[in-house]
């Protein structure tokens, strides 16, 4: 059963003009195979694309041909395509975030000779280019930024790493900038930091005493790194601020569309919807929510042969159906919800399938369902928000 | 609700036997085509055949203090972590149940609020807390500096606070420092503290805190607290990590680097993984080829998820690690009843369907 025309009509309406999509969502729900799928349909209608992933199963990398170094991506070969029944007007390139070489390119572009080789050498760089919280968001935007300047893909797709809730992922560049921007601490304790214990008290006296206090809680030495790190990376500051607000830019952009992607459970469902009002609150354009893993209700066909049955295997049987059944029902009770509460984005139910996406046949049909804008369900809710 | 414990054999003997053959019978199953050999039957089999067990999962573990739960983001951990916290509780251990780093999942799900920065009583035997950076770092300010009043023009400097960001894993050790320091606790408020730790990825990092400290900055202040986090992490008396996994690939193999980084860089020690909404097989091979469509769609169907899952538990197996599987539980959200059903379930054979 399709959807009524609505949805899947909206839904690529929505994605037609669009130059950038960003997925965003909880973790595991199927955010990657989609971004790749979106990708994938726009190349079969005409549109290059490039797919940027974050964190892709093995064997989705291998089949999109980044399992390897895939900083920059590579187009999806030919005889793969082929081989899985595809065929694309134009060119479709995938490619995986390198978070390290990612920060590493940043730095050498913006960062003059000696102060980057300092930069790179710090063990305060390595934390903040691999472990940093936010920072991992932060670079998959910058990364989206550099791609869109060296490359002409009429579409890009960024897949978003998961976190906790979208304001860390939009709010990423300013928290970068806010942490790296610590003029102000620089000034008031470099000086005393820099100074020899005895004579701190020729500094100011309260950033004195504040500058011996943190040394007793962090160790002179770390503090006096901390400092020296501070002093290099503001020679980059500048650099940064405007690629931030570049990125900040693009993402707000009329051709950026973010799509939500989610699963069909209760906490799913509530999750969705706090970061769909996050991405409103910020005035962002929301191209439609992707609900992937819906199961649904078994068909009379089915309960009838089972009824036939008998003895153990037909009750064995019956409660496998009572299983699917339940879980039919709930997903429909949280899609409910979803549509009770969101009338004016098109909302595509996609089924569940036997397997992971793992290949291009996979994401072939994920495509055709996000052509077809997924399937529909005999909600009444949703006739009853929609009618008017 | 049902729940499979599917290699939990303490003799390691026993245990290798079984991986092996475990390991055979998947080798020789991918020369058949998946979802109609009797080979497949037969690794159904093995993964789902129930051990006699000791007990529920918090009773095999009940000699540690502290059990971190890991895993990927959105497998379950808060679920996991909450629901043996309750069967620590329930079995008479006054336990603690500790989330950090801002976010409030566990107070909800257990009675309906938020459990706050300071340690409440959520239900008999049973604490919450859920521990804020911003706290961490002011008790460990007050507790280094000796002076509250020093510690409080420190940490309400907004440009000392701005400079302490960038002091490499000061924010880790403080919060680790707080969790540990229950466990620590010579008075013994607490027979056990569960923590819903960060997701991969973050867990490691957490962990390998103190050790990285004691390696990179000797004789500082914060050393000398790594000192003390580190020697309790990789007691393994004391401490023991649970990881939780979804029955498909990436989570499974996170699981697994996961496993393998606890146990090589922070010398932390995996105790059980848990796989998480796991399918267990219902239908035979020959089941599913004996009826027709459309009924024979939706048993081979079921019949792939529980392959899938049957995968995941034979690759987890293989770490020598016992595997508790559970099934997903049809329930709209979980509440503390449905979560007890959860923990009592981890880990103890079942009845035979």
């Amino acid at each position: 059963m399709m959807a009524e025309e609505g949805d899947g009509a909206r839904f690529r309406g929505a994605l037609e003009d669009a130059s950038v999509v960003v997925t965003v969502g909880g973790g595991g729900v199927g955010k990657t195979s989609v971004s790749a799928a979106l990708a994938l349909r726009a190349a079969r209608s005409g549109r290059s694309s490039l797919v940027l992933t974050i964190d892709p199963a093995r064997r989705l990398a291998d089949a999109l041909g980044i399992g390897g170094l895939g900083n920059e991506g590579s187009e999806i070969p030919s005889e793969a395509l082929a081989q899985s029944g595809i065929v694309l007007k134009a060119t479709m390139r995938a490619s995986m975030l390198d978070m390290k070489r990612s920060w590493d390119e940043l730095i050498t572009r913006h960062a003059p000779e000696p102060v980057r080789e300092r930069i790179l050498a710090s063990r305060l760089y390595a934390a903040l280019s691999t472990t940093l919280s936010g920072s991992q968001n932060y670079i998959a935007m910058e990364r989206l930024g550099v791609l869109r300047e060296r490359r002409s893909e009429s579409l890009m797709v960024l897949d978003t790493p998961p976190s906790a809730n979208t304001k860390d992922f939009l709010d990423a560049p300013d928290r970068i900038l806010d942490f790296l921007d610590s003029e102000g601490a620089r000034r008031i304790l470099l000086p005393a930091l820099r100074l020899s214990r005895g004579s701190l008290k020729v500094a100011d006296a309260g950033s004195a005493l504040v500058a011996r206090a943190m040394g007793r809680l962090a160790g002179t030495n770390t503090l006096r790194q901390v400092a020296e790190f501070l002093d290099d990376i503001s020679e980059i500051n500048e650099g940064f601020r405007k690629r931030a607000h570049a990125t900040r830019a693009l993402l707000a952009s009329d051709t950026t569309r973010f799509v939500l992607v989610t699963d069909a459970s209760q906490d799913r469902v509530r999750e969705a919807l706090s970061f769909l009002e996050t991405l409103r609150e910020r005035g962002l354009h929301v191209a439609g929510i992707v609900v992937n893993g819906v199961v649904e209700l078994v068909r009379d066909a089915a309960r009838v042969q089972a009824r036939n049955l008998r003895g153990n295997f037909r009750r064995k049987i019956e409660e496998a159906i009572g299983e699917v059944d339940a879980r039919a029902v709930r997903h429909r009770e949280a899609i409910s919800r979803l549509t009770h509460a969101v009338h004016d984005l098109p909302l595509v139910l996609i089924p569940q399938f036997d397997e992971d996406i793992h290949d291009l046949i996979g994401l072939r049909d994920l495509a055709d369902w996000l052509d077809r804008g997924g399937i529909s369900l005999p909600l009444e809710a949703r006739e009853a928000e929609r009618g008017e | 609700m049902a729940s499979w414990a599917a290699s939990a054999t303490p003799s390691l003997e026993r245990n290798r036997s079984s991986i092996d053959s475990a390991k055979a019978v998947a080798a020789a199953s991918t020369f058949f085509i998946v979802g109609s050999s009797r080979l497949m039957d037969a690794m159904l089999r093995s993964v789902t055949s129930r051990v006699n067990l000791e007990g529920t999962m918090i009773e095999q573990l009940r000699s540690l203090r502290f059990i971190p739960i890991t895993g990927k983001g959105g497998v379950g951990k808060s679920t996991i972590a909450a629901a043996m916290a309750l069967e620590s509780a329930s079995k008479g251990a006054r336990t603690l149940l500790c989330e950090v780093g801002g976010e409030e999942r566990l107070g909800p799900m257990l009675v309906g609020s938020p459990m706050g920065s300071v340690v409440t009583s959520l239900l008999p035997n049973l604490w919450g807390v859920s521990i804020r950076q911003r706290e961490a770092l002011l008790e460990y300010g007050k507790l280094t500096l000796k002076f509250e009043a020093l510690s409080r023009a420190v940490f309400n400097n907004p440009l000392a606070r701005q400079f302490l960001r960038f002091v490499p894993s000061i924010q880790e050790l403080v919060l680790l420092g707080k969790v540990l320091f229950h466990v620590r606790d010579d008075a013994r408020r607490f027979d056990r503290v569960i923590l819903d730790a960060p997701a991969t990825g973050h867990a490691v990092g957490f962990f390998s805190v103190p050790k990285v400290l004691l390696e990179t900055v000797r004789g500082d202040a914060m050393a000398k607290e790594a000192a003390w986090m580190h020697a309790l992490l990789v007691d393994e008396r004391v401490t023991g990590a649970v990881i939780v996994a979804l029955p498909e690939e990436t989570p499974v193999n996170e699981a697994l680097e996961l496993a393998d980084q606890l146990q090589s860089s922070v010398q932390i020690r995996p105790r059980a993984f848990v796989l998480n909404r796991f399918h267990a097989p219902k239908f035979s091979a020959e089941e599913v080829e004996g009826v027709a469509e459309p009924l024979k769609g939706l048993l081979r169907s079921l019949r792939l998820r529980a392959e899938r899952s049957a995968r995941s538990a034979i690759r987890l197996q293989a770490t020598g690690i016992p595997v508790h599987c559970i099934e997903e539980l049809e329930v709209d959200h979980l509440d503390s009843r449905s979560l007890a059903a959860i923990g009592s379930a981890l880990g103890t054979k079942v009845a035979p369907r």
